[in-house]
Parts: C-alpha cells; sequence; structure tokens
C-alpha cells in the first residue's frame, strides 16, 4: 500500500464471483465493510443472500477472495468461519425448535467454547458456558423466557432468538439477513432499535427490504442489482441517487 | 440414595434379573432372554443415530453382520479368546462403518438413507458370494462358546444358557449406561443440535459431518458387538442377518417402542419384536405376516410408538 | 479374455436386462415423484404380477395373464394407496416409506401363504421358447421377445407422457408435485392414478420376468434394488433418466458378469454409490424432492 497505517477493514472481497451454469449470481464484487452498520439493499435476485452465502462460506466461489481482517478466509468451511468470528442469521427461521430457549443459546455458546467433543459430563456441569449463556439470554431480553420451547415463543421472539443464536459465537461480525421479515407492524420498531443497538459492540451487515428501518438505522448503504454493487454511500446520498431510483421505481 | 432408588436403570437391572425366569410363561426359553438383551442393545446403538441425530441408516444390519462374522472368523482362524472375539467384532464394524460413515457424513436425508442401502447391500453380497472366507449362503457354522476368563478368577463356562445370559446381561448394561451417558453429555447435546436444524448448527460452529460420522460410526461398533453376542448365542452366523430387510426391521422396532421420543424405547421394541418373532413363531411359520401387519398398524396409528402411546394417555388422563 | 462373441452376447443380454430394469422401474420412479413416496412395496407388486400370471397361465394363457394380471396389480396398488398410503401424506418421509416396508414384508409373507415358499418356473409362451439362430449364434427366442414387449410398454409410457394431456400432468407432477396442485388438479385422484399405473407397471413387469427368472416370494428383492439404483442414476421422474440409467445398470451387470462372475451386481451398487456422491440429482433428474 501507500505507507499510511490505514485501517484494515473488516471484512473485505476482491473481485468475488459466483455463477450458476450461465447465471452470474454475485458477478465481480468488490466490497469493504467496516465497523457500523451496512445496509445491502435491491431488488430481488440481485445476489444479497447469495453474497452472504459466500461471505460465510456455505458457497464456493467461482472467481475472487475474501478477506475477514488481513486473513483469506475463501475456501473455509462455515463451521471454521463461524468460529473465527463471523455469524449470521437466516430470513427463514432457523432456531432448534423443539429445544428450550436456554438450550438453544447453551448448545451455540458451547460450540463457541469448544466443548462439543465432550462425552463423559452432563451439559448443566459446564458452568462457563452456562452463565454465558444466561448473559446472553439476559442481554437478548428472553430470561423470563428461557425455560419455554423454543417452537412456542412469538414470532418477533423467535426472530430475535435467531440474533441470539449468531451473537453466542461473541462473534466481530453479524450478517443479518431480512431480519424483520414477517415481524408485525407493532413489533417491528423494537427490532429495528434492538439492531441498532448491536452496533454499539458489533459490526453489522444487514439485508433488508424495509426502506424506513435501513434508512432510519444504517451508516452506510450499499446497493446492488443483479449480482453487482451499483451504488455505495451514506443513506443520504443513496437517498438521491439517480441510479437507484430507477432500479426501485423506474420502468 | 433416594434418587438412585428411582433410577430407572435400577429397575431394569432388577427385572432383567428375573427375566430369564419369565420366558416359561410366554412359552419361551432362557436362550430367549438373552436375545431380547443382545437386540435391545442393537436397537439402543441404532436409535443414538435415528433419534438423537436425526438419521435413518437403511443399512446397519450390513454392521451387525460384520460383527457376527468377524467373531466367527477370530474363533476358527486366530483365537478362541472371547474377548479378543468380541474386540475384533466391534474393531471391523467400526472400520467400516467408519469407512462408509466418511463417505456419507456430508449428506443428509434421504441421499444419506439411499447411501446406507447401497453400500449394505455391497457388503451383503460379499458375504453371500465370498465362499471361502464366509461360507457363502451357508454361512459359519458350529462355533461353540468359549470360557470367560477374567486375570487373577478362574475361567466360567458360557455353554449354559443362564451363565450366558448374564454375561450378556453385563454386557448389556454396560453398553446402555455408556450410551446413555453419551446421549446426556455435551456431545449429545450436539447430536440433538444438528437433528434439530443442520444448518444452524453449523453456523454456531459445529463441524456437523464431522459429529454425523462419529455418531454413524459408534452405533456401528455397536452394531457390531450385537452381532458378535449374537453369534455365541446362536453360533451360527449368516449372510441374511446383513440382509436390508433386517436393516428394515431394526428402524421398524426402535420406532415401535417409542425411540423416538424415548430413550427407552429400542429396549422395549426389541423385546416385542423378539417374544413376537418367536411366540408367533411357535404357532405358525407365516409370522412375518402378522409382524408385517403389527409394524403397518403401529405406523399408522401411533407413529410415537408404545412408549409415545402411554405417554399421551397419561397426559390425558 | 473373453471373446467378442461372449462381449457380444453378454451386450445383447444386457440391453434386454436393461429394458426390463427400466420397465420395472418406470412405475417406481413415477411414484416417487408425483406420490413422493418411496415405495418398498414395489418389488412385491412385481412378484404379485409374477405370480397372478403363473395361476392364470394355465388356463387362459400367456397374452392373456400378459393383460389381465397388471390390472390386478394395479387394482391392489389403488387398495393400498387409499387404505393406507394416503394417511401418510404430510408426515415424515420416514414414516412412509416404513409404511411400504411393512405391506412389503406382509405381502411376501402373504405370497408364500399362498403360492408356497418354493419356485416355480413359468413356461415362456410356446411360440417363443427355445433359441433362435441369428447367423453367428444362438440367442433365447423369449429374451429377444422379452426386450420387444419391454420396448413397447416403455414406448406406450413414453407417448402418455408426452402425447397426452393427463400424461403432461403426471410428467409435470414427476418433476414438481406442488406445481401440479397449484394448477388445480385433484391432486388425490392424480396421486391415486399414478399409484395405480406404476403399480400395473410393476406387475406386467412381473409377468414378463417370469420365465426369465424363476418366480419365488424372493424375487421381488431382484426389482427394488435395481429400481433405486436406477432411481439414483436417472434422476426422480424422467423418463429418459430412468431409460439410460436402466440401460446402463443392464450393460454393466451382464458385462461384469464375463470378469467378476461371482460378484457382478456389486457393480451396481458401486455405481448407484458413486452417482449418489458425486451427482445427487442423477444424469438427468431436474429437480429433486428428496433435497431438504
Amino acid at each position: 500500500m501507500n505507507g499510511d497505517r490505514e485501517a484494515i477493514p473488516v471484512l473485505r472481497t476482491e473481485d468475488l464471483t459466483i455463477a450458476f451454469g450461465g447465471l452470474r449470481a454475485v458477478d465481480g464484487v468488490n466490497l469493504e465493510i467496516e465497523k457500523g452498520l451496512t445496509s445491502v439493499i435491491g431488488p430481488n435476485g440481485a445476489g444479497k443472500t447469495t453474497l452472504f452465502n459466500l461471505l460465510t462460506g456455505l458457497y464456493k466461489p467461482t472467481a475472487g477472495r475474501i478477506f475477514f481482517g488481513a486473513l483469506e478466509i475463501t475456501s473455509m468451511p462455515v463451521h471454521k468461519i463461524v468460529k473465527l468470528g463471523i455469524s449470521r442469521s437466516f430470513q427463514i427461521l432457523k432456531i432448534f425448535a423443539d429445544m428450550s430457549v436456554f438450550e438453544n443459546i447453551r448448545v451455540a455458546v458451547q460450540a463457541q467454547m469448544g466443548h462439543g467433543m465432550e462425552f463423559f459430563v452432563s451439559p448443566s456441569r459446564l458452568s462457563g458456558v452456562t452463565k454465558r449463556a444466561e448473559e446472553i439470554l439476559d442481554g437478548i431480553g428472553l430470561a423470563p423466557k428461557a425455560r419455554l420451547k423454543a417452537k412456542n415463543l412469538s414470532y418477533g421472539d423467535k426472530r430475535i432468538l435467531e440474533i441470539g443464536l449468531s451473537l453466542a459465537g461473541n462473534p466481530q461480525v453479524l450478517l443479518l439477513d431480512e431480519p424483520t421479515c414477517g415481524v408485525g407492524t407493532h413489533e417491528r420498531a423494537g427490532v429495528a432499535r434492538f439492531i441498532r443497538d448491536l452496533t454499539k459492540k458489533w459490526t453489522i451487515l444487514l439485508v433488508e427490504h424495509d426502506m424506513d428501518i435501513v434508512m432510519g438505522i444504517s451508516d452506510r448503504i450499499v446497493v446492488m442489482q443483479q449480482g453487482r454493487i451499483i451504488a455505495d454511500g451514506a443513506p443520504g446520498e443513496i437517498k438521491n441517487n439517480e441510479t437507484v431510483r430507477e432500479v426501485y421505481l423506474g420502468r | 440414595m433416594k434418587r438412585f432408588l428411582r433410577h430407572p436403570f435400577l429397575w431394569m437391572f432388577l427385572f432383567f434379573l428375573i427375566m430369564p425366569y419369565l420366558m416359561p410363561l410366554i412359552k419361551g426359553y432362557t436362550a430367549l432372554a438373552s436375545e431380547i438383551l443382545i437386540y435391545a442393545m442393537f436397537a439402543l446403538g441404532f436409535n443414538l443415530l435415528l433419534s438423537y441425530t436425526g438419521l435413518a441408516s437403511f443399512g446397519h444390519a450390513a454392521f451387525f453382520g460384520i460383527g457376527a462374522y468377524a467373531m466367527a472368523l477370530t474363533q476358527l482362524k486366530w483365537s478362541e479368546n472371547l474377548w479378543l472375539g468380541l474386540l475384533m467384532g466391534m474393531v471391523s464394524a467400526g472400520v467400516f462403518s467408519g469407512i462408509v460413515g466418511a463417505l456419507i457424513c456430508r449428506k443428509r436425508g434421504i441421499y444419506l438413507s439411499l447411501l446406507t442401502l447401497a453400500f449394505s447391500q455391497m457388503f451383503f453380497l460379499v458375504a453371500f458370494r465370498w465362499d471361502e472366507v464366509t461360507g457363502g449362503e451357508t454361512g459359519l457354522t458350529g462355533l461353540t462358546r468359549p470360557p470367560l476368563a477374567l486375570p487373577g478368577l478362574p475361567a466360567v463356562s458360557l455353554k449354559g444358557p443362564m451363565a450366558f445370559y448374564f454375561f450378556t446381561l453385563a454386557v448389556f448394561m454396560i453398553v446402555m449406561i455408556l450410551i446413555w451417558r453419551l446421549v446426556h453429555s455435551p456431545f449429545g447435546s450436539v447430536l440433538q443440535s444438528i437433528k434439530q436444524n443442520e444448518m444452524r448448527a453449523k453456523y454456531v460452529g459445529y463441524n456437523t459431518a464431522f459429529y454425523k460420522w462419529m455418531s454413524f460410526t459408534i452405533s456401528g461398533v455397536v452394531s457390531g458387538l450385537a452381532g458378535a453376542m449374537f453369534l455365541l448365542q446362536h453360533g451360527a452366523v449368516f449372510p441374511t442377518y446383513m440382509n436390508w430387510t433386517e436393516s428394515g426391521n431394526v428402524v421398524m422396532v426402535t420406532i415401535m417402542g417409542g425411540g423416538l421420543i424415548n430413550f427407552f424405547g429400542p429396549i422395549l421394541g426389541g423385546g416385542i419384536f423378539v417374544i413376537l418373532q418367536n411366540a408367533i413363531g411357535a404357532f405358525t411359520e407365516h409370522w412375518l405376516l402378522i409382524l408385517g401387519m403389527i409394524f403397518i398398524a403401529i405406523i399408522m396409528l401411533i407413529p410415537e410408538g408404545i412408549l409415545g402411546l402411554l405417554k399421551r394417555t397419561k397426559a390425558s388422563a | 479374455m473373453p471373446s467378442a462373441i461372449d462381449f457380444l452376447s453378454q451386450g445383447i443380454n444386457g440391453i434386454v436386462l436393461g429394458l426390463l430394469l427400466s420397465t420395472i422401474a418406470i412405475g417406481f420412479t413415477l411414484m416417487l415423484g408425483v406420490v413422493g413416496v418411496i415405495n418398498f412395496a414395489h418389488g412385491v407388486l412385481f412378484a404379485l404380477g409374477a405370480y397372478f400370471a403363473l395361476t392364470m397361465r394355465n388356463t387362459l394363457g400367456f397374452w392373456a395373464a400378459l393383460v389381465i394380471s397388471p390390472l390386478m396389480v394395479g387394482l391392489v396398488g389403488i387398495i393400498i394407496e387409499r387404505l393406507a398410503v394416503r394417511r401418510m401424506y404430510g408426515k415424515d418421509a420416514l414414516f412412509c416409506l416404513l409404511l411400504t416396508f411393512g405391506i412389503a414384508m406382509s405381502v411376501e409373507e402373504l405370497i408364500r401363504m399362498i403360492w408356497g415358499k418354493l419356485g416355480h418356473s413359468m413356461a415362456a409362451p410356446l411360440l417363443f421358447s427355445g433359441s433362435i439362430d441369428l447367423g453367428f449364434m444362438l440367442y433365447s427366442k423369449y429374451r429377444l421377445l422379452l426386450a420387444v414387449i419391454c420396448g413397447l410398454i416403455l414406448f406406450l409410457v413414453w407417448i402418455f407422457l408426452e402425447k397426452t394431456s393427463y400424461g403432461a400432468i403426471v410428467k409435470a407432477g414427476a418433476q414438481d408435485s406442488e406445481m401440479v396442485a397449484v394448477l388445480g388438479n385433484n391432486i388425490n385422484r392424480l396421486r391415486t392414478f399414478v399409484f395405480g399405473f406404476g403399480s400395473a407397471l410393476a406387475g406386467i413387469a412381473g409377468v414378463i420376468a417370469g420365465p426369465l427368472w424363476t418366480v419365488r416370494p424372493g424375487m421381488g428383492n431382484d426389482a427394488i434394488m435395481p429400481a433405486f439404483v436406477i432411481v439414483v442414476l436417472g434422476g426422480i421422474g424422467s423418463f429418459w433418466g430412468t431409460l439410460i440409467g436402466g440401460l446402463a445398470v443392464g450393460l454393466s451387470v451382464s458385462l461384469a458378469v464375463m470378469f467378476f462372475p461371482r460378484m457382478s451386481d456389486l457393480v451396481m451398487y458401486i455405481l448407484a454409490a458413486a452417482v449418489l456422491l458425486f451427482w445427487p440429482r442423477g444424469i438427468m433428474g431436474e429437480k429433486s424432492l428428496l433435497e431438504e
């Protein structure tokens, strides 16, 4: 580089591309994610979820590279990337439905603390894991519902549990894929505030369709279309960007 | 002390102590009691995979058979030592289930089931056709039970049905307690998370393919041990032990007893299966038809198994 | 080293076997695609086809049996679907699988009860017994007839799927059963029809296979396993996939006989495992409902 002490971006991609047959779902994406809350928006099929799948190692790119800080993570498997500190929540909920809320978080913490391969103790004896799980439950506000089965939570609470599961791994970066999807109008503001609060401790990359929320809580907005980034900047800039308006409102 | 007195293991142990004496009541004989425990052990090990990890293998009879053949071949070609035979049974089953497991552990659902079916058929064919080693269609017969020898103690003959039964009971209790421990450990909680939502389990940081492999191999080893014990029980092994229909039986039996919702379900299922097989078998040679119809009825009416049914009636009472 | 004539005769055997296996598998794959059921009982339906024909053969003759037996087996299939399988829709696929497993077990034993556990040989129709001189070698007349009949059946199935409107629905459903429901067709009737149709196909394959393989209670196993393999190779619900898969299995097993006479059928399981591991959708399958 040019010798300055430039901060290394938290997450960075270089010409990231993935092709399915002839279709390039993500096409030559160069992205640098800094601290704060970055939203990724775009019409359906723009490649946002595919981008998340690539960043977390679920898909292998056809070309390009991915860096987490200074480390290249391009071909790493999901569980390794997660352990390094990139966590994710899904648009379609992926919680452990038949387990209690507490157990959901506990098993996630257990993974992070590396106790998966223990055979001869009862899980309740892992006091470090239990303590941290309780802390996280408190932090996300679900402690009173700890004993409930996850499938019996309200939808909004399930959404929060989903985010809680991604927090349990003590990540540095959170990738949230449409976290307000399906949440009723009266609960939306709460979830949005919750996500904004997370920014205090974690770098957040958010995929979201709700423009009010996006404009309200983002530090930066990246706009994708057909696998490419077509705009990138502060909410104010994006709002007035001609190309973006065409993509969303045009034709 | 009070908790210990109420533990299911204690009551089961006491029941099993007297079980051989109950056999004549159902026109059975002591050896039947051993067979119940052996099959229950097979089903318990299998349930680790089916119910706790959520993987439906349709080829586990292959590992049961491999354990039996390994025990037989060890006795015939190498040494009559009881422990060596059992060890070889477990190790062989472990090696083959480890290899198959490694190939399938990245798959799930029906693909996994079909793969297990394909591999088990391969093993079955080898057992059926490799006459020189496995005896082919006629199998290996005429094996006797070696005595039980522990260091420092006089050797105990296992030829008598009661002596063999208590040996089987000891092995069974150890295996059951170990599997219980496994299931109620952090490792067990990981298996359950994989069953509930494998993608999420990956995304909290578990190498799910590895855990699936471990579960598959451990259940394979238990199947092999059960197979080796079965050989000791009957003194013979045939390729039919490894047939896909036997694999289907153990899936059926595990679910029938309530394995999907209760740790002890497979034991109940195994017991009922063996008793039915023998009790019905005494009346008609067409017991398979009755068994098949019982399976159908259970699947259609009480898929959560017998223990599930009891739970249901207790809840509504 | 086998001679050229050996290769040729095994090659022809392979094609004959392949056509028979494709006929067995086509019903299985349609059922799997449209109804979403892995029908373990497909093998015993095949066996029933052979046994019904065996019973009818002496009174009605081979050709009548060829038509009537599949209709009877189709009826059995419909009964099974309406009484049992129908209740399993929407439940975990494992339960449906186990249900058909239980049915297979029961029906096989029923066969033993009714017809005895020993095998019977079914004579080929008089016109087609014995061998024909092809010039460079002798070949079994019946096998040639078998190839022709199977080819004809497969052709008729193809016409049905491609050229008739109901067939188009079945074909679409085989690839994507959700779409069929959306199209507004009576999904229950469709499923019952396909189950019956698939069973009838198994039955007719059984009649044809009778003179070739001995008619014995366990003969279903020789049908269901290749059916699984062919569906794996060819993809679910795909006509061409089934045909190509069937020929692939038939040829590889027949040719393998020359080199590994004892383990020739091992080849088909190795093929299946390889495809499952590396190309789970098979050669031509476009959609796999087996995926999560």
